[in-house]
């Protein structure tokens, strides 16, 4: 897919681990490697405002457009 | 669940049922006591026309039974709650398209059969089984293949739904 998800380094820039995020945000640890391994078909508004509120980013930071891939 | 077993084990009898059937005839042609219903002759007296029509025939049964199986096969994963799997949906596919070519393979031979006595001085009409179930045949293949599109779709927004997150 052309939408890259850089979470993982997101989380290193913010010195945080994945089941940290997890019990922040409320969801699974399995749903949070499922975003990091790029597997994931779709992202819910919800949950990308929680992700962007835990990691004082935007969601730019996140979600980047990639045309090669 | 109860629905599936009970599925399951209909599909079992009649494919046992219908393969005792096929194993009946192979024994029963030698002894020369088997008759095509719409002919109404022994086998002494077939044609090759009629050898013709009794070997599609019986190529058009093989392909039901090998329908069934691919049912029987189907009814397997839908006892394990498989529902969307990769497997209920090519043997539900499989077992469409059999009917479907069953169906349409017995209507032909109707067909033939009708053409072969028109054409001899005799004009008939029959409103009968042998008319009705190669075209019940046709339908429910015709779904079978319908339904294992619509699950292969609801398959991949499933699959689409469990990767939301």
């Amino acid at each position: 897919m052309a939408i890259v998800i850089n979470l993982d380094v997101m989380l290193a820039k913010r010195k945080m681990k994945s089941k940290e995020l997890a019990e922040i945000i409320g969801i699974t640890t399995a749903n949070i490697s499922i975003l990091k391994s790029g597997k994931a078909k779709a992202i819910r508004f919800s949950t990308l405002e929680s992700i962007c509120k835990a990691l004082k980013c935007q969601p730019a930071d996140i979600l980047e457009y990639n045309e090669t891939e | 669940m109860k629905k599936a077993i009970l599925f399951k084990t209909l599909v079992d009898i009649l494919y046992i049922l219908h393969f005792i059937g096929l194993i009946g005839i192979i024994f029963i042609i030698p002894f020369g006591t088997i008759n095509i219903n719409q002919i109404n002759m022994s086998v002494e007296d077939w044609s090759l026309f009629y050898w013709s029509i009794f070997i599609v025939s019986l190529f058009a049964y093989i392909i039901f039974l090998r329908g069934l199986y691919f049912l029987r096969k189907m009814a397997r994963f839908l006892l394990t709650n498989k529902y969307f799997s990769d497997d209920t949906i090519v043997n539900l596919k499989n077992s469409g398209n059999n009917f479907l070519y069953t169906g349409i393979i017995s209507f032909a031979l109707i067909v033939v059969l009708w053409i072969s006595k028109l054409t001899g001085g005799k004009f008939e009409l029959i409103y009968d089984n042998n008319l009705l179930i190669p075209l019940f045949l046709s339908i429910i293949g015709m779904f079978f293949i319908i339904q294992s599109n619509a699950l292969n779709l609801a398959k991949g927004i499933k699959e689409e739904n469990e990767l939301t997150v």
